[in-house]
């Protein structure tokens, strides 16, 4: 009944790193239950899943399938009807147990755990590339400028802009903007980084610096949720692949055992199309 | 109770000098508006003209018009009218005034809306063959119009306004109106309350009229 | 052109009154205006629906009627203040509620995943306000700010039908002792044209320059 699923095309890195199975270290990310209406739609059914530290766990599935949204739920950016997520043992949004909602102050501070970077890059207009990093150091830990600059210039570095550091984004090319943006998510110094479709909206040629800066990322051992469609890279990068289907997860694991053992035509079809739109 | 019905029988009894001076303001307003709309037309085709000693004056005479006050420009009508002749009423010289520097604002505005039309439609037109003349009527000014429907709603909103200026020269308006009112009556500032209410309605009318166009040209395109 | 000149110095006096007149309009209509924006935009449902309501009456009356309300009623309330404050009052009421729409417009215009990328890095919400949401907002007001005060400029002109002294009644005070209407008239215009027309060119130089920001 379920094939495997042919992998000729997309091939599984081995090279991936394995979390530490069966080990009673608390997860870094902990989602149980949640459930989120728009209206009438419930976008997200019951989610439940576990990150832990150093992990790279890739979300992927059509579109509306509910994956940006548990993404933006994890810090806040989005409300949950019902469920509990805990970010490095901290309940987000509403306290711990009930549903009391967080007070502005808490909500702000545990975003900082888990740095973002958009599609969209949504790097702040008015300011220099380094001034983009420099804003959350200096707004929300009170670093002291100097401080904060030269671990910003550091980030830069890390993403291969240094000489950008004085420029606006206006002069920035999507995918310098987008590397920015993500050292600007670093420079809280997160426990976990979210990624949302960040190629999504790059040009073909300048994705494949993006996905550079992700892997040095995840070699690092930061702990990452990745959104994206790239599924080559998905599979290069990922340790756990889970498979987001009309508000639920339907597969989850590490990618080899994924395409090997499918537990759901909806995911052979997914990839079946994919692997068509690849070849064409 | 009865503080309420005697107010509500004062009010009744300022109503028609109101709306004899009503009718003014509209007069005034129908004087105007299509002399500034017509005239705006022309003088934004001079104004887009390709020969520079024909644009640059009326690039000039345009933004002077535009950076004067509504008020002086009535009065040199008024002053200047009898200088040369003319026995010109006090209405019709602020009509003159008024439907003048509009006529300025509205060719401005009708600019901005052919300066926003793509240059491409301007190649699109010639493409089928159509001669400059025509790809300006039949092209470009439609979606130029489309395009400043809301600025035009604006414009008529300003000009219904500026109508009440004519009560600085004497012509009963409907805020001249209101002044006398008040001199007649034991009423004071109330009375103009009145009157912004009379002048809010007519402006809220003209608004909906052109949320409605603007809806109903959207729809359509 | 003799009797222009003749008259300069008398007309140059008016002419200062009238910007000082324009320019406590635009200063304290800017400020009250900017503060009103600010919670139109980010204040309560309640706070927000009675700005509105402010800004669509406003709006919708002429400026020369809210000047006769002041004039004749200030004294009423028990303010005897001259005319020149009760016009000046007006005005800022008026430009006021001109103001508070822009900047309310402005605020909410900058995008929401712009602030959302403030929230995602730990900001609180004042912060956001003040190092995104305003410094974006008032990049974007700017054009249409300064045609505003423009109109401002012109408007204290109506202050002269309830007999304020500046540069129009003076004006009109001149041709009616010396009938020289297109001569003095068209002096004062200049005069006029001379301060607005730097700022209409200042607010045109703003719109093309916020598009690329």
């Amino acid at each position: 009944m379920n094939a495997p699923v042919s992998t000729a095309t997309l091939e599984v890195a081995s090279t991936a790193q394995t979390p530490a199975r069966g080990s009673a270290a608390k997860p870094m990310i902990r989602v149980s239950g949640v459930t989120k209406r728009f209206g009438d739609h419930e976008v997200l059914q019951g989610i439940s899943f576990d990150v832990q530290e150093g992990e790279v766990v890739v979300l992927i599935g059509p579109s509306g399938s509910g994956k940006s949204t548990l993404l933006r739920c994890i810090n806040f950016l989005e409300e949950f009807q019902s469920g509990e997520i805990h970010v490095d043992g901290e309940p987000v949004g509403y306290a711990d147990g009930i549903r009391k909602r967080q007070s502005e102050a808490d909500i702000a501070r545990l975003r900082t755990k888990a740095g973002m970077v958009f599609q969209n890059y949504n790097l702040f207009p008015h300011k220099t590339a380094i001034e983009n990093i420099m804003m959350g150091p200096v707004l929300v830990n009170g670093e002291n400028k100097s401080q904060a600059r030269a671990h910003a210039l550091e980030l830069l570095a890390k993403v291969g802009l240094k000489e950008k550091a004085d420029h606006y984004p206006s002069q920035l090319s999507g995918g310098q903007q987008q590397r920015v943006a993500i050292a600007r998510a670093l420079a809280m110094r997160p426990k976990v980084m979210l990624f949302d479709e960040v190629t999504s909206a790059l040009d073909p040629e300048l994705v494949e610096e993006v996905l550079k800066a992700l892997r040095d990322l995840s070699k690092e051992g930061m702990t990452m949720i990745i959104v994206t469609h790239e599924m080559q890279f998905a599979c290069d990068v990922a340790d756990r692949l889970l498979f987001f289907y009309e508000g639920s997860i339907v597969e989850d694991g590490p990618p080899k055992e994924v395409f090997a053992n499918p537990k759901t035509e909806r995911f052979r079809a997914f990839v079946k199309r994919y692997r068509s739109g690849s070849q064409s | 109770m009865s503080s309420i019905a005697t107010m509500l029988n004062t009010v009744s009894g300022w109503l028609p000098a109101f709306s004899d001076g009503f009718l003014v303001t509209l007069a005034l307003v129908g004087m105007c508006l299509p002399f500034a709309f017509v005239c705006g037309m022309l003088l934004v085709m001079v104004r887009l003209s390709r020969p520079m000693v024909v644009w640059a004056p009326t690039y000039a005479v345009i933004e002077f018009l535009r950076n004067v006050p509504t008020f002086l420009l009535i009065l040199v009508v008024y002053y200047g009218a009898p200088l040369l002749g003319s026995r010109l009423d006090g209405l019709y010289c602020g009509a003159l005034a008024i439907a003048v520097q509009h006529t300025a604002y509205l060719a401005e505005v009708f600019r901005g809306g052919v300066a926003a039309v793509a240059k491409t439609q301007w190649d699109a037109g010639r493409a089928i063959g159509l001669k400059p003349a025509s790809v300006f009527f039949r092209v470009i000014l439609p979606q130029a119009m489309l395009k400043v429907l809301p600025a035009i709603g604006n414009q008529v909103v300003v000009l219904i306004k500026d109508t009440s200026l004519v009560a600085g020269i004497g012509v009963v308006d409907l805020t001249l109106s209101g002044k006398l009112v008040m001199e007649r009556t034991a009423a004071s500032y109330e009375v103009f309350i009145l009157v912004a209410a009379f002048y809010l309605a007519l402006t809220t009318v003209t608004s909906s009229v052109f949320h409605w166009l603007e809806l109903h040209a959207r729809k359509r395109s | 052109m003799d009797i222009a000149t003749q008259n300069l110095g008398y007309l140059l006096k008016a002419a200062l009154v009238t910007l000082q007149m324009a320019v406590a309009t635009v200063v304290f209509s800017f400020l009250v205006g900017t503060a009103l924006g600010v919670v139109a935009a980010l204040g309560g449902s309640l706070a927000r629906r009675l700005l509105m309501a402010y800004v669509f009456v406003v709006r919708g009356v002429p400026v020369l009627v809210l000047i006769f309300i002041a004039f004749f009623g200030l004294p009423r309330l028990g303010i005897e203040a001259p005319n020149y404050i009760a016009a000046t009052i007006a005005l800022v009421i008026y430009f006021a509620a001109f103001v508070t729409d822009i900047v309310r417009g402005s605020i909410l215009a900058v995008p929401r995943t712009t602030v959302e990328a403030g929230k995602a890095i730990g900001l609180r919400r004042g912060q956001i306000l003040l190092h995104i949401q305003l410094p974006l907002g008032i990049r974007l007001a700017l054009p249409p700010l300064v045609t505003t005060a423009s109109i401002a400029v012109k408007s204290t002109s109506y202050a002269a039908i309830v007999g304020v002294w500046e540069l129009t009644y003076a004006s009109r005070e001149v041709v009616e002792r010396t009938l020289a209407a297109f001569e003095i008239f068209f002096a004062v215009m200049l005069i006029y044209f001379c301060i607005c027309y730097p700022i209409s060119l200042f607010a045109s130089y703003l719109q093309r320059r916020s598009t690329f920001a």
